[in-house]
C-alpha cells in the first residue's frame, strides 16, 4: 500500500500544480475536480471515512459544479483570461516558493507531534456513552461542539446571500441554455436518479448516528439530487424565492438555535440536550440541517434566489 | 438567569438576523427596530451583570472544556460589547432610514448586519481557539456581503480582495490552531498556554501563524491592501460597522491572545517588531489619508493609521498600555462611526464626496458637518476626548517604560490626524462657494444626521467616562509583560 499511497500524494501535488498553472479556466476547472476525488481517497486512505465522504460530496462534486455553471456563465471574452490582471513573474515564484517552504514546515512540525492522551479527542472517546451516538464525528459535531457546528450555518447561509448578490453582474448574460436537454436519456435520467439520491442522501443523514455520514455529507446527495432536476430542466431558477423556499434555508439553523434556546430553563445550558432525548433531537436536528443543506447548495448552483418548476 | 446572558447576547441579533431573512421585505418597517433595541438591551444587561458580579461564563452544552466550548464575558469582552451596542444601535438608527422600505435590497441588509452584531458578540465572548475561527468566518462572511450592497458591479472587485485577503488570515490562523491543539490537547484559551510555552519551534510556529493571521484580517500595514477600497466603497452605514467594530475584532483578538495564551512567549523582539508595524501602520495611514482625494477614503486611511495605535500596546505592555490601547479601540470605534456616517450624508446630499468640491457645504449639512468636526477632535487625540485619553495613557506608558520613541510615534500621528481632518474641514468651511453646489440629493433628514453628531458627542463624552469604563475593563491580565 506505500506504493499506492507515494502515488497517490504524488498525483495532488502534480493536480495542485497543474491546477494553479493550467493555460485555460476551462482545464483548471477539470484538474481541480481530479483533485477533489484524489483528496477523497486520501481521507479514505487516512481512516477518515466521514472527511471523505464530504470531500467527494462537496469539496469535488458540488464545488466542481459551482465553478463550472460560473464559468458558463461567464461572457465568452472573459473566460480566455487566466489571470486579471498577470501577476508578475516574481510574485509568482516568491507565492510558490512561501507555499512550499510553509508546507513544509507544516508538515514537519505536525509529524513530529505526540498524540495526547488526555487530548479532547481522546476524552470525547471516551465519553460517547454520553453524547447519545455511536459516531465520534456525529456527537463532536452535534453535542461536544454543537455551537460551532451552529455558526457553520449561519456561515452557510451568508456565504449564499453573498455569492447571490456577487451574482448580479453576471445576470445579463443570462444562464446558457443546455442543448441537449431534448435528448431521450434525459427523462430516463431524472426519473431514475433522483430519487436514488434523494435515498442515498437521506440514509447518510441518518447513518450519521452510527457511521460515516451524517447531515452536511447528506444535504449535499440531497442538493445534488436538485442540480440533476435543474440540469435535466424539471427545475429552474427563479428572480424570487417563496416563504416556503425561505423557511427551508433557515429551518436547519433556526430550528437549531430554538432546541438550544429551550434548553437554557429547562437543562440550564444552551444545547444541553435532556439526557434520554439525546438521540431523537439530534436525529431531528440532523435532518433539518440536511434539508437547510441541501437548499442553499442547489440556490448556490441556480445562482438565484428560488427554484420553481418550469411551465410546460 | 445571569448566566444565560452570554448566550443571549449571541443569539438574539443572530436568531433576528434569521428572521428577518425569512421574512423579506414586508417585515422592514418595524422588525429591524425591535431586533436592535432588544439586542441593545440584552448587551446593556450583560455589561451591568459583568460590572456588578464579575465575569460571568457558560459552557455550551452543558460540557466543560477542553470538551466542550465555553462563553467567557470578562471586562475585556464586555467593553467591546458594549462599544458594538453603542456603535451598533446608532448606526441601526441611521439605517432604518438609508436602509429602508424605500431600499430594494433592505431585507438582505438587516439581516446581515443582525447576523453580523450577534457574530461579533459571539467572537468577543468566546473563549475557544477553534471556536474563535468560526467567528471570524462569520464576521468576514456577513462583511463581505455588506459591501456588495453597495452595487455589485462598483464593489464586486474590492470585495473579492477582501475575500482573499481574509481567507488568507483565516487559513493562517487555522493552522496556528492546529499546530497548537497537537501541542496542547484542547483549544480553550484558558488551558492551552502552558503547552505552548513548552512547545518550542512548534509552540511559536503556531503562535506566529495565528498572530500573522490575525494581523491580515486586522488590516494592520503592510497588510491594509484591501481595506481602503473595501471601506470606502460600502454603503455608509456598512462602512461605519466595518470600521468601528470588524477590524476591531481582530486587533481584539490579538490583545486578548497576547495577554492570554500567548503571555508565555511574549518576546521583546517580537513587541517591538508588532509595535513597529503599528507605528508604521500610523505613519503611512495617515499621510495616506491627507493625499486622498475622496472623502470617504480619506475617513478609510485613517482607520489603517488609528489602528496602529491599539498595537502599540505590545511593545509596552504595562497597565496602563493596556488601558490605553482598549480605550483607543472604544473612542475610534464611537469616533470613525461618526465620520462614516457624516461622509455618507455629504454622499447622499452632493452626488459625489470630491474632497475639493465640498465648498459651501456649511449651510445645508450643518449638522453633519459638525459630526466630523466633533469626531475629528477625537480621532487627533485633544481634550477633551476620548482620543486623547487614550492617547494620554499610551504617552505616559512610553514614557513609564522608558521608550520614548513611541511618544514621538503618538504625537506626530495626532499632528498628522490633524492635517487630514483639518484638510477636509478648510474645504468644507473656509471656502465661499461661487455658485451654490450641484446637488442630486436632499438634504439627509435629521434621522440620517442626528446618528452622527450622537456619536461624535460621545466620542467627546468618552473623556469624562474613562474611570468606570476602566474600572470595567480590569488590570492588565496577569502573567503579561
Amino acid at each position: 500500500m506505500i506504493l499506492f499511497d507515494g502515488v497517490l500524494a504524488l498525483l495532488i501535488v502534480v493536480l495542485a500544480w497543474r491546477c494553479v498553472t493550467a493555460g485555460d479556466l476551462y482545464l483548471g476547472i477539470v484538474v481541480f475536480i481530479v483533485m477533489g476525488l484524489m483528496l477523497a481517497l486520501s481521507w479514505a486512505r487516512l481512516d477518515a471515512p466521514d472527511l471523505a465522504l464530504a470531500e467527494a460530496a462537496i469539496g469535488a462534486g458540488l464545488l466542481g459544479v459551482l465553478l463550472l455553471s460560473t464559468w458558463r456563465a461567464l461572457p465568452g471574452h472573459r473566460r480566455q483570461d487566466r489571470d486579471h490582471p498577470p501577476a508578475r513573474k516574481a510574485v509568482r515564484w516568491l507565492a510558490g516558493v512561501a507555499s512550499v517552504a510553509f508546507g513544509l514546515v507544516m508538515a514537519a512540525l505536525l509529524h513530529a507531534l505526540q498524540p495526547d492522551e488526555d487530548a479532547a479527542g481522546a476524552l470525547a472517546l471516551g465519553r460517547l456513552t454520553e453524547a447519545g451516538v455511536e459516531q465520534p464525528v456525529t456527537a463532536v459535531l452535534l453535542n461536544f461542539r454543537s455551537y460551532d457546528t451552529l455558526l457553520e450555518m449561519g456561515v452557510l447561509l451568508m456565504a449564499l446571500i453573498g455569492a447571490l448578490l456577487a451574482r448580479t453582474p453576471l445576470a445579463p448574460y443570462g444562464a446558457a441554455t443546455d442543448d441537449g436537454t431534448d435528448s431521450p436519456l434525459i427523462p430516463v435520467l431524472a426519473t431514475t436518479f433522483t430519487p436514488l439520491l434523494l435515498l442515498v442522501g437521506a440514509f447518510l443523514v441518518w447513518a450519521g448516528a452510527y457511521g460515516p455520514g451524517g447531515a452536511f455529507q447528506g444535504g449535499a446527495v440531497l442538493g445534488g439530487a436538485g442540480v440533476v432536476l435543474v440540469l435535466c430542466n424539471r427545475l429552474q431558477g427563479a428572480p424570487e424565492a417563496g416563504i416556503l423556499l425561505r423557511l427551508l434555508l433557515v429551518l436547519g439553523v433556526k430550528v437549531f438555535i430554538l432546541a438550544g434556546l429551550l434548553m437554557l430553563p429547562l437543562e440550564g445550558a444552551f444545547m444541553a440536550y435532556p439526557p434520554g432525548l439525546t438521540y431523537p433531537i439530534m436525529i431531528a436536528i440532523e435532518f433539518c440541517l440536511a434539508t437547510s443543506i441541501a437548499v442553499s447548495l442547489l440556490l448556490l448552483f441556480t445562482g438565484t434566489h428560488g427554484v420553481r418548476v418550469p411551465e410546460r | 438567569m445571569t448566566e444565560w446572558v452570554p448566550v443571549l447576547v449571541v443569539f438574539v441579533p443572530f436568531l433576528a438576523g434569521v428572521v428577518q431573512f425569512m421574512a423579506g421585505r414586508r417585515v422592514i418597517a418595524w422588525w429591524p427596530v425591535l431586533a436592535s433595541v432588544a439586542t441593545v438591551a440584552v448587551s446593556l444587561w450583560l455589561t451591568f451583570a459583568v460590572a456588578a458580579g464579575g465575569g460571568i461564563e457558560h459552557f455550551m452544552g452543558g460540557w466543560q472544556p477542553p470538551l466542550g466550548i465555553a462563553l467567557r464575558a470578562d471586562g475585556l469582552a464586555t467593553v467591546m460589547i458594549l462599544l458594538t451596542a453603542v456603535v451598533g444601535g446608532l448606526v441601526s438608527v441611521y439605517a432604518l432610514e438609508a436602509h429602508g422600505t424605500g431600499d430594494p435590497r433592505a431585507s438582505h441588509f438587516w439581516a446581515l448586519w443582525l447576523m453580523l452584531w450577534g457574530s461579533l458578540n459571539a467572537l468577543f465572548l468566546s473563549a475557544d481557539l477553534f471556536n474563535i475561527y468560526v467567528t471570524l468566518e462569520l464576521v468576514t462572511l456577513a462583511a463581505i456581503p455588506l459591501v456588495l450592497l453597495a452595487g455589485p458591479e462598483k464593489t464586486v472587485t474590492a470585495a473579492l480582495r477582501y475575500l482573499q485577503f481574509a481567507l488568507f488570515g483565516s487559513l493562517l490562523y487555522l493552522a496556528g490552531v492546529a499546530l497548537t491543539y497537537g501541542l496542547a490537547g484542547s483549544l480553550d484559551l484558558a488551558l492551552v498556554g502552558p503547552a505552548l510555552t513548552d512547545g518550542g519551534i512548534t509552540g511559536a510556529v503556531a503562535a506566529t501563524c495565528m498572530v500573522v493571521g490575525l494581523l491580515v484580517k486586522a488590516a494592520v500595514f503592510p497588510f491594509h491592501v484591501w481595506l481602503p477600497a473595501a471601506h470606502g466603497g460600502a454603503p455608509a452605514a456598512v462602512s461605519a460597522i466595518l470600521s468601528a467594530l470588524v477590524v476591531k475584532a481582530a486587533v481584539y483578538l490579538l490583545l486578548r491572545l497576547w495577554t492570554g495564551p500567548l503571555a508565555g512567549l511574549a518576546d521583546g523582539l517580537v513587541a517591538q517588531l508588532m509595535g513597529a508595524l503599528g507605528a508604521a501602520a500610523i505613519l503611512y495611514g495617515s499621510i495616506q489619508a491627507f493625499r486622498q482625494e475622496r472623502l470617504k477614503l480619506v475617513v478609510a486611511y485613517s482607520t489603517v493609521a488609528q489602528l496602529g495605535y491599539m498595537l502599540l500596546f505590545f511593545p509596552m505592555a504595562v497597565a496602563q498600555a493596556w488601558e490605553g490601547a482598549v480605550y483607543h479601540g472604544l473612542s475610534h470605534g464611537v469616533a470613525k462611526a461618526a465620520l462614516f456616517l457624516a461622509a455618507g450624508n455629504v454622499l447622499v446630499y452632493l452626488g459625489h464626496d470630491r474632497v475639493r468640491d465640498l465648498k459651501g457645504l456649511d449651510r445645508s449639512l450643518s449638522v453633519s458637518l459638525l459630526a466630523f468636526g466633533i469626531a475629528g477632535v477625537s480621532i487627533m487625540g485633544l481634550p477633551p476626548s476620548g482620543g486623547f485619553i487614550a492617547k494620554w495613557l499610551l504617552l505616559r506608558a512610553s514614557l513609564e517604560t522608558g521608550q520614548w520613541w513611541w511618544a514621538v510615534v503618538l504625537i506626530s500621528g495626532g499632528l498628522l490626524a490633524a492635517a487630514y481632518i483639518f484638510r477636509v474641514l478648510r474645504y468644507a468651511f473656509l471656502q465661499a462657494p461661487d455658485r451654490p453646489p450641484a446637488t442630486t440629493g436632499p438634504i439627509p433628514p435629521p434621522i440620517m444626521a442626528l446618528p452622527a453628531t450622537l456619536l461624535a458627542l460621545l466620542a467627546i463624552a468618552l473623556g469624562f467616562t474613562a474611570a468606570p469604563l476602566l474600572a470595567l475593563l480590569g488590570g492588565l491580565p496577569e502573567g503579561t509583560g
